[in-house]
């Protein structure tokens, strides 16, 4: 890239190409939902930290996530330059990181992870601070807060300072490990936050498999060759501590996802810039396959900017949860799958039967008794023993469940009625018994 | 002209040969052509391929390679398209003749091996389905000769773009092309085991191989990926036919469809390049079969593309298997009986091999006259919206030649319920209950049932057993029957 003219003025004015480029992304779902009326914010664990922090009004929350998003490739690009990571190296790093899935989602969406990297980010801008030194010292309270995402965040917090921070200071690694103790003393945290969706391991790390996060295949095939030619380089022993920490992790909980596609986006950025610029013996072939590999990159990021259209909540979630809110009992409890948990507590201000990061496993055996027992002498007597009162259906439920069997065909019973329906979405009240 | 390269012509000739005269004598193409034969026509008549397809399952989006389809509507513009649909995949098959002679002919120098291979490679009895007209036909001589140009690339680059063409030609044909790409994953890792230091044009080869395949793809099966996720593998085939097209390994089948001689001699080379030689020369071969092998093991290819991949490859290697054979000969005592044991050897290989190879082409699942016949008077009888209930396999006939609308054909990928579909496909032939059946045919909109012979055998029966005259009259009999829908459940 630096062997031409606009690469050169491209490299020199990275910072201002990737944060114009960097809003682009982010715009293009916010935009997508504003066309149709939706919330901007979408994700199910957005609405499930917006219940917690509702003071906030969701526009200056969009706000707040793009300057993140802003503040976040800002800081990145000074602490590699303080790691002292190539020019090129860096814009590629943040081009492809850009684009990713897992950066879209977590940008667009309320996130403990953007906000756990994000503290992070901050945490090691103040400490390698050299003109303002006393500001280093402030760099545990980001650290310590960053311990309190969750356990595995922590975890890898204090990984990250062993790997990164040349004189060991224990300063640092205590109050990082104090803010994991207390959290783990007062709040009892999860060793992974959520999950907010049902875990796939394929589709939630390739999002070119229907994945709501994720990175595109062409990316992991970039990593795993950047593995390959890193294999045998000392300098790359930092990198490889995170390999099997990270990807065991991923196998345990998805949502690590973020973490993990960081990591690739390195692997990827070395393995790209080395097919670019080693000599080839074929110039055509070498030209040809980076052309492939943009346009690949573009495509898949398209793909999924395109499909954060279809993300929930929709315009019909919306409305027919805030009819739920408004005519029925705040005390009423409502049936859904627990996907639908945070919106039916955040719309509705009602109580969801299940929620996904609640882990409940009796829970979810019942959700699924009931969606999926035929007979009413199984499903009315669980409704009623669990007190629910509304049953929430949405398209996805009609599309994933028999209309011929299971909880839909029970509703032609006359203890079910339809009290109201927007879009595909519908709220059915259980009646008791006469 | 080298007298090599007159037998390898008479070879191919007279496989061509012997492949048309079959072609032509036996009437119709097996039943999962005509949906290409549609795809051609309609090429030939707009210029695109039919990717919103109205009949199909009574509507739906169809995505697949078009290379193939594109090819055929090239000859199309010269010969009808009955003609050209006999002659274009014999003429494919029978140019894989020429392929195993030139690959041969990289693990060995001897001519006559190499001729011998190319013969058996003509008459491979898995090989040898001369009324066939899938993209596969092409997508195996494409993929031989991707192979063949890889080769020879590190020695002339000139050969270099042939593979590139050829490689991008295979990627547009058929999917299958991922062979090639485990191969050569598969190769690097064989070369890395054994310490042998890759030629740097072959790698730079295989990264724009792969990632080129892979967005090509991406291009195409985009919406497929995505709503079906890994599943789209298995091409969202119904459970209960899933066996037939991703069947357990069977080496007795393997035997028979391959051919006992080149099987056995092959897999001896195998064993041997393998284990014992460890030749470079036959590296990415054997990394081919192994990757065919195991893909087909874990079921994850179709079965008979694999099959025929790992037909082709063996055929390669006994000309190697050949020339190992005679020098062990020459140190026994029985080579004084040479030219009887070579006389031997090839009765018993063209009776391994030709025989086998006859017979599947006459056995070859393709409909009869009189069932083209019923489906011909559907188009001439019955209105353009209307919808008809055929088996799985009929489904393409139905399209083809009546032009109307069918419940289920065998292109499932990307229909919703599918299984449901198949199982109201299945109630609908097998049913005692007209309730059942009236309410499946209001579901799907049908009016007529067609009942061929084939249907018969697939269900053992003679005929619905729902059928009244008041309900159900009949609306065509002969061999095959066919049956208008006159009542309906919610008339009642």
């Amino acid at each position: 890239m630096n062997k031409t003219k606009y690469g050169r003025h491209i490299l020199q004015y990275q910072a201002y190409y990737l944060t114009a480029l960097t809003l682009i992304i982010l715009a293009v779902p916010l935009f997508l939902n504003w066309a149709q009326h939706k919330p901007l914010l979408s994700g199910e664990e957005s609405y499930y930290l917006l219940s917690i922090v509702s003071f906030l009004p969701g526009n200056v929350v969009v706000l707040l996530l793009l300057g993140s998003s802003i503040l976040s490739i800002i800081l990145f690009r000074f602490l590699a330059k303080k790691i002292r990571l190539p020019a090129e190296f860096q814009f590629f790093f943040l081009l492809f990181l850009i684009i990713s899935p897992a950066f879209i989602k977590t940008f667009t969406t309320l996130s403990a992870v953007g906000l756990c990297i994000i503290l992070v980010e901050i945490g090691f801008f103040l400490l390698w601070q050299e003109k303002y030194k006393s500001l280093q010292y402030f760099s545990v309270l980001p650290f310590a807060l960053a311990a309190f995402v969750d356990i595995f965040s922590a975890l890898l917090v204090l990984l990250l300072q062993l790997a990164f921070i040349k004189k060991k200071k224990i300063l640092l690694l205590v109050v990082t490990s104090i803010g994991l103790l207390l959290n783990i003393i007062f709040f009892q945290p999860e060793f992974f936050r959520g999950p907010f969706h049902v875990q796939q391991a394929l589709p939630d790390l390739i999002s070119d498999l229907g994945g709501h996060s994720g990175m595109s295949l062409f990316l992991v095939l970039l990593a795993i060759i950047g593995v390959a030619f890193t294999w045998k380089k000392k300098n790359y022993n930092k990198w490889y501590l995170f390999l099997p920490v990270l990807l065991i992790a991923y196998i345990f909980s998805t949502q690590t996802i973020f973490y993990v596609t960081l990591l690739a986006v390195f692997f990827a950025t070395v393995s790209f810039i080395r097919l670019a610029e080693d000599k080839w013996q074929m110039q055509f072939l070498q030209d040809f396959t980076i052309i492939i590999i943009i346009l690949s990159l573009l495509f898949s990021s398209i793909s999924f900017l395109q499909r954060t259209a279809e993300n929930e909540p929709s315009r019909g979630d919306v409305q027919v949860l805030e009819w739920v809110r408004e005519n029925t009992h705040s005390r009423d409890i409502v049936f859904s799958t627990a996907e639908n948990g945070p919106f039916i507590t955040y719309f509705a201000h009602r109580t969801p039967f299940s929620q996904l990061n609640e882990k409940n496993r009796e829970k979810e055996v019942i959700t699924q008794k009931i969606l999926n027992s035929t007979y009413i002498g199984e499903t009315f007597p669980l409704l009623e023993r669990n007190k629910i009162a509304f049953v929430y259906i949405t398209p996805a439920i009609r599309q994933d469940y028999p209309q011929d069997q299971g909880l839909l065909f029970l509703f032609k019973n006359e203890r079910f009625k339809l009290r109201y329906a927007q879009e595909g979405h519908e709220i059915w009240e259980f009646l008791p018994e006469k | 002209m080298r007298k090599d390269i007159k037998i390898l012509t008479g070879i191919f000739l007279i496989t061509l040969a012997i492949r048309l005269f079959l072609a032509f004598s036996l009437p119709n193409f097996t039943y999962e052509s005509y949906f290409h034969l549609r795809q051609v026509q309609h090429i030939a008549q707009t210029g695109l391929p039919l990717y919103q397809d109205s009949l199909s399952y009574g509507g739906r989006e169809i995505i697949f390679l078009p290379f193939f389809h594109y090819l055929a509507a090239l000859f199309d513009l010269f010969l009808p398209l009955d003609i050209a649909a006999k002659i274009l995949p014999n003429l494919f098959l029978a140019s894989l003749t020429i392929l195993v002679y030139l690959l041969g002919k990289r693990i060995t120098q001897d001519e006559n091996n190499c001729l011998i291979a190319a013969g058996v490679a003509g008459f491979l009895p898995v090989l040898f389905v001369t009324n066939t007209f899938t993209p596969e036909t092409l997508f195996l001589p494409l993929i031989f000769l991707t192979i063949w140009a890889f080769l020879q690339a590190g020695e002339k680059k000139k050969y270099l773009y042939v593979y590139l063409i050829v490689f991008i030609f295979s990627s547009f044909t058929s999917s299958a092309t991922f062979l090639l790409l485990v191969g050569f994953a598969i190769y690097v890792l064989l070369s890395f085991i054994e310490r042998k230091k890759l030629p740097p044009i072959e790698i730079e080869l295989m990264v724009v191989s792969l990632f080129f395949y892979i967005w090509s793809q991406f291009l195409f099966y985009k919406s497929t990926l995505i709503q079906e996720g890994v599943s789209f593998i298995w091409q969202n085939i119904p459970r209960d036919i899933i066996a037939a097209y991703f069947p357990t390994f069977s080496l007795l089948q393997a035997l028979l469809l391959v051919s006992i001689i080149p099987f056995l001699g092959g897999i001896y080379v195998l064993y041997q390049a393998l284990f014992q030689l460890k030749s470079q020369k036959s590296f990415l071969l054997i990394s081919l079969v192994i990757s065919t092998s195991a893909l087909s093991w874990w079921r994850l290819i179709q079965f008979k593309t694999a099959l025929a991949f790992f037909g082709l490859i063996l055929a390669i290697f006994l000309a190697s298997f050949i020339q190992d054979a005679l020098s062990f000969l020459q140190k026994t005592k029985m080579y004084r009986h040479k030219n009887i044991l070579i006389s031997l050897a090839l009765i018993v290989l063209l009776a391994t091999t030709a025989y086998p190879a006859i017979t599947t082409a006459l056995q070859q699942d393709r409909p009869t006259e009189k069932e083209v016949a019923a489906f011909q008077w559907l188009e001439q009888h019955t209105d353009e919206e209307t919808t008809v209930l055929a088996t799985v396999k009929e489904g393409h006939l139905l399209t083809y030649y009546s032009q109307r609308k069918d419940i289920i054909d065998d292109q499932f990928s990307l229909i919703p319920d599918v299984e449901q579909r198949f199982k109201d496909v299945n109630s609908l032939y097998i049913t005692k209950f007209q309730t059942q059946a009236l309410d499946l045919t209001d579901n799907y909109n049908v009016q007529y049932l067609v009942l061929t012979p084939a249907a018969q055998k697939l269900y053992l029966l003679k005929r619905m057993e729902y059928l009244t005259p008041e309900c159900f009259s009949l609306a065509y009999n002969d061999e095959v029957k066919i049956y208008q829908v006159r009542c309906s459940l919610e008339k009642r």
